[in-house]
C-alpha cells in the first residue's frame, strides 16, 4: 500500500493558516447544513425514504433501467450503454465525430472525472471547456477538483486572480470575487454562443417517464444545452429512480444537505430534445455492478454526491481533496475507490478517524464508517496494507496481549515524555508528534492511582 | 455481447436471490406553513431575489414599461410559441414569464417549457422576471409534484432565485451564468 495520502496531507498542512481556512470554511458549511436540516421537522423521516428508495431501486435496478431506456426512447432520446470508462469515452468522441465538432462544453459531471474524459478528447483533438466556475477555475491550472460540490476550496482568491489574469487577462492582483466572477461569465458567456455540444452529469434520472434532472446554481449546464445543437448526459447506472414524486425527497435533502441551500437555484428536468436538436444519454457502468454483488458494500451506491461527508470529516477538512488522489475524495470517495482499483487506492479507507460523523449526516443513511472498516479488513487480507502497518500492528498485538510488557511500555512512554520532550515532540523519531503537540503526562497510570487508592474508600 | 447486456445480465446476477426492499410509504405530514406568502416571500429574499405583492397582472406590464429606455425587455405569453434568434436572446435584459406552481419551503416556482418562449431565454437574460399566482404557492415539494407533470413537455425548470456561485473562497457571489438578477411578482388577484 502507498501512504499517498498521508504524504500528500502532508504537503497540505505544510501551511498552518490555509489548513486552518480550509477546516473553518467546510465546518461552516456543515453548521449551514445543519441550521437547513433543523427547518424540517421531517427530516429524519425524509432520510429513511430516500434511504429506502434507493434501495428498491437498486434491488430492481434491471427492471428500472430497461423501462427508463424505453420511455427515453420514445422520448426522441439517444441510449448508449458503456461497461467501462473507455467505452464511455469513445462513445463521447463518436458523437462529437459524427458531426465534425471540434469544441464542447461541458458543465459539472464527477462521472466524466472519474472516466477521465477530458484529457481523452483533448488527446484527440476535442477543445473541452468546463463552465462551472470551480471547475474552470482548476481546469485553467492544470489542476483536478478538490471536492465534488466546491471544486476550488482549496484555493483563495489570490490564487484566482493570478488564474485569470494569467488565462483571461484580467486585472492584476483585482481579488474581488465579484469581479472575478464577472470575467469568467464574460469569458464563457462567448463559450456557450459558439460550442455546438453541450455535455451534462445527471443528478436523477426518472424510470417512468425518461427524464434527466441535473442540479446547478450557476446556470452554465442550462445556458450549456440550451444554446447547443446536441445535449450529452453522462450517468452511472445507480442515479435512477422510479417515479417523478420520488424527486421531491431527493430534491429537499440535497442542496440541504450540500451547501445548505434550502434548494439549489436550478433543477432542471430534460425529456425531450428541442426540434431539429439530439439529446444523447450514456448510461455507464465502470465497475458499479461489482460493488452491487458485494453486500458489504452495495449501500454505496445510494450516493447523491451532496458531499456532506465531505464537509463533516475532520480527516478530509484538514488534509484536503487532492490527498485523496482520487476523482472523488472524502469519506464516499474511500468507499468507492478501492471497488475501482483497489491496490492503488489501499490508502484511502486508512484516511478515516471512523469517528462516524459521515454517517450521521448522510442524506441516504449509508453506514460509510462501517464501510470504511471493512475496506481496511479487505485490504490487509489481500495483503495491500503498507509494511509499516504490518509490523507495527504485530508489536501492538504482541504488547496489548501481554499485561506485563502494556504496564512495561506504558511506562516507558510516560518516562520519556516527562524527562526527554524533545525527542517524544521531533517528529522525525515519533510520527505521532508531527503537527502535534504531545500530551503532559500523569505521574502514573490508572492502575497505578487505583491500586493505591482503593483502600482510602 | 454488448456493453448493454452485459451491464443488464451483471445487476440480473447482482440482485439474484436477495430479499427485494419494496417501495416505502410517505408515512409523515411534509411541513405546513400559516402563511404560505410571508415564507415564500422571506425564503426568496434571503436567496438573494426581489418579491412584490401586487394586484393583478396589468400592473406587472407597468413596471416592464416603465422600465429605464435602453433596457431591452420582453414578455412572455403562456402557451404562446415564439421564435428568437439566438443572438437577440443574449441582448434581452429583463425577461417576464408566468410560473405556474411556486413553493414556500424553497423558494422554487416551475417554469415549465410552454411558458419561457425559448428554453434559453430563462438563463440568457440579465433579470429574470417570474410571475405567480398568490393561489398557486403550496407549502413544500411534495406537493408541488402533485400539481406538475413533469414530462408533459420537452422541459421544465424549478427556479429558486438568481443565479449564484460561492466557488472563489466562498463568497457569495449573485450572478454566475444565469440572470443576475430576479424579480417575482405574486398576484392577489384569482387569475
Amino acid at each position: 500500500m502507498s501512504l499517498a495520502h498521508a504524504n500528500n496531507a502532508a504537503k497540505f498542512i505544510a501551511n498552518e493558516e490555509r489548513t486552518n481556512w480550509h477546516d473553518d470554511t467546510l465546518w461552516f458549511i456543515r453548521s449551514k447544513r445543519d441550521n437547513a436540516a433543523a427547518s424540517l421537522p421531517e427530516w429524519e423521516q425524509l432520510r429513511e425514504i430516500a434511504s429506502t428508495i434507493k434501495a428498491h431501486t437498486l434491488d430492481h435496478l434491471e427492471t428500472y433501467l430497461i423501462e427508463f431506456e424505453a420511455n427515453a426512447t420514445k422520448n426522441g432520446v439517444q441510449i448508449h450503454w458503456a461497461n467501462d470508462a473507455l467505452e464511455h469515452n469513445a462513445i463521447v468522441l463518436n458523437i462529437l465525430n459524427a458531426t465534425n465538432i471540434k469544441q464542447m462544453v461541458k458543465s459539472k459531471s464527477m462521472l466524466t472525472e472519474e472516466c477521465h474524459l477530458n484529457q481523452y478528447l483533448q488527446a484527440n483533438g476535442i477543445q473541452v471547456v468546463d463552465t462551472d466556475l470551480g471547475e474552470r477555475i482548476v481546469q485553467l491550472r492544470n489542476e483536478i477538483p478538490s471536492h465534488i460540490v466546491l471544486p476550488a476550496i482549496h484555493l483563495k482568491k489570490q490564487d484566482v486572480s493570478e488564474t485569470f489574469h494569467q488565462h483571461l487577462q484580467s486585472q492584476k492582483d483585482n481579488n474581488d470575487p465579484t469581479y472575478l466572477t464577472r470575467v469568467a461569465r464574460e469569458h464563457l458567456r462567448e463559450h456557450f454562443f459558439a460550442s455546438k455540444v453541450a455535455l451534462t452529469g445527471v443528478n436523477f434520472a426518472v424510470a417512468s417517464t425518461g427524464s434527466i434532472v441535473v442540479c446547478t446554481n450557476e446556470g452554465n449546464a442550462d445556458l450549456g444545452v440550451h444554446t447547443a445543437d446536441i445535449h450529452i448526459a453522462s450517468m452511472g447506472i445507480e442515479k435512477l429512480i422510479p417515479k417523478p414524486e420520488h424527486l421531491s425527497t431527493f430534491l429537499r435533502l440535497l442542496a440541504r444537505s450540500a451547501t445548505g441551500q434550502p434548494i439549489t437555484t436550478y433543477s432542471s428536468h430534460f425529456t425531450k430534445p428541442q426540434a431539429g436538436k439530439q439529446m444523447h444519454v450514456i448510461i455507464v457502468n465502470n465497475k458499479r455492478t461489482e460493488q452491487l454483488a458485494q453486500d458489504d458494500f452495495r449501500s454505496s451506491l445510494k450516493c447523491i454526491r451532496c458531499a456532506a461527508c465531505f464537509n463533516t470529516c475532520p480527516v478530509y477538512r484538514r488534509s484536503g481533496g487532492h490527498s485523496y488522489h482520487t476523482a472523488i475524495a472524502g469519506p464516499i470517495g474511500s468507499i468507492l475507490s478501492p471497488n475501482i482499483d483497489m491496490k492503488a487506492n489501499a490508502d484511502l479507507p486508512f484516511a478515516s478517524t471512523l469517528c462516524g460523523s459521515c454517517t450521521n449526516v448522510c442524506p441516504v443513511k449509508i453506514d460509510i464508517h462501517n464501510q470504511l472498516w471493512k475496506w481496511r479488513q479487505r485490504i490487509v487480507q489481500e495483503g495491500y496494507d503498507a509494511t509499516s502497518k504490518k509490523v507495527a500492528m504485530k508489536g501492538m498485538s504482541v504488547v496489548l496481549a501481554n499485561p506485563k510488557w502494556y504496564r512495561l511500555t506504558g511506562k516507558l512512554g510516560r518516562w520519556m515524555i516527562k524527562y526527554f520532550p524533545s525527542l517524544a515532540n521531533n517528529p522525525y523519531l515519533n510520527v505521532w508528534a508531527k503537527q502535534r503537540n504531545m500530551p503532559k503526562v500523569p505521574d502514573a497510570s490508572f492502575r497505578e492511582w487505583y491500586i493505591k487508592n482503593r483502600k482510602k474508600v | 455481447m454488448s456493453a448493454r447486456e452485459q451491464i443488464l445480465e451483471a445487476i440480473t446476477r447482482a440482485n439474484a436471490n436477495r430479499n427485494r426492499t419494496a417501495l416505502p410509504a410517505f408515512s409523515y405530514t411534509a411541513i405546513q406553513y400559516t402563511d404560505l406568502v410571508a415564507q415564500f416571500t422571506e425564503v426568496l429574499e434571503r436567496i438573494g431575489a426581489a418579491v412584490t405583492v401586487v394586484d393583478s397582472l396589468p400592473v406587472v406590464k407597468q413596471w416592464l414599461q416603465a422600465l429605464p429606455i435602453g433596457k431591452a425587455s420582453v414578455y412572455i405569453q403562456p402557451n404562446l410559441m415564439y421564435s428568437f434568434d439566438t443572438a437577440y436572446l443574449y441582448q434581452v435584459d429583463v425577461a417576464a414569464m408566468h410560473g405556474t406552481i411556486a413553493v414556500a419551503e424553497n423558494g422554487a416556482i416551475w417554469l415549465p417549457e410552454s411558458n419561457m418562449g425559448n428554453r434559453m431565454l430563462p438563463f440568457s437574460t440579465q433579470q429574470l422576471v417570474l410571475i405567480i399566482a398568490q393561489q398557486d404557492i403550496v407549502h413544500n415539494m411534495q406537493e408541488a409534484y402533485q400539481y406538475i407533470d413533469t414530462s408533459a413537455q420537452g422541459y421544465g425548470v424549478f427556479i429558486a432565485g438568481p443565479s449564484k456561485t460561492a466557488d472563489i473562497e466562498q463568497s457569495l457571489v449573485i450572478g454566475a451564468h444565469g440572470p443576475i438578477a430576479m424579480q417575482v411578482f405574486i398576484i392577489k388577484q384569482v387569475l
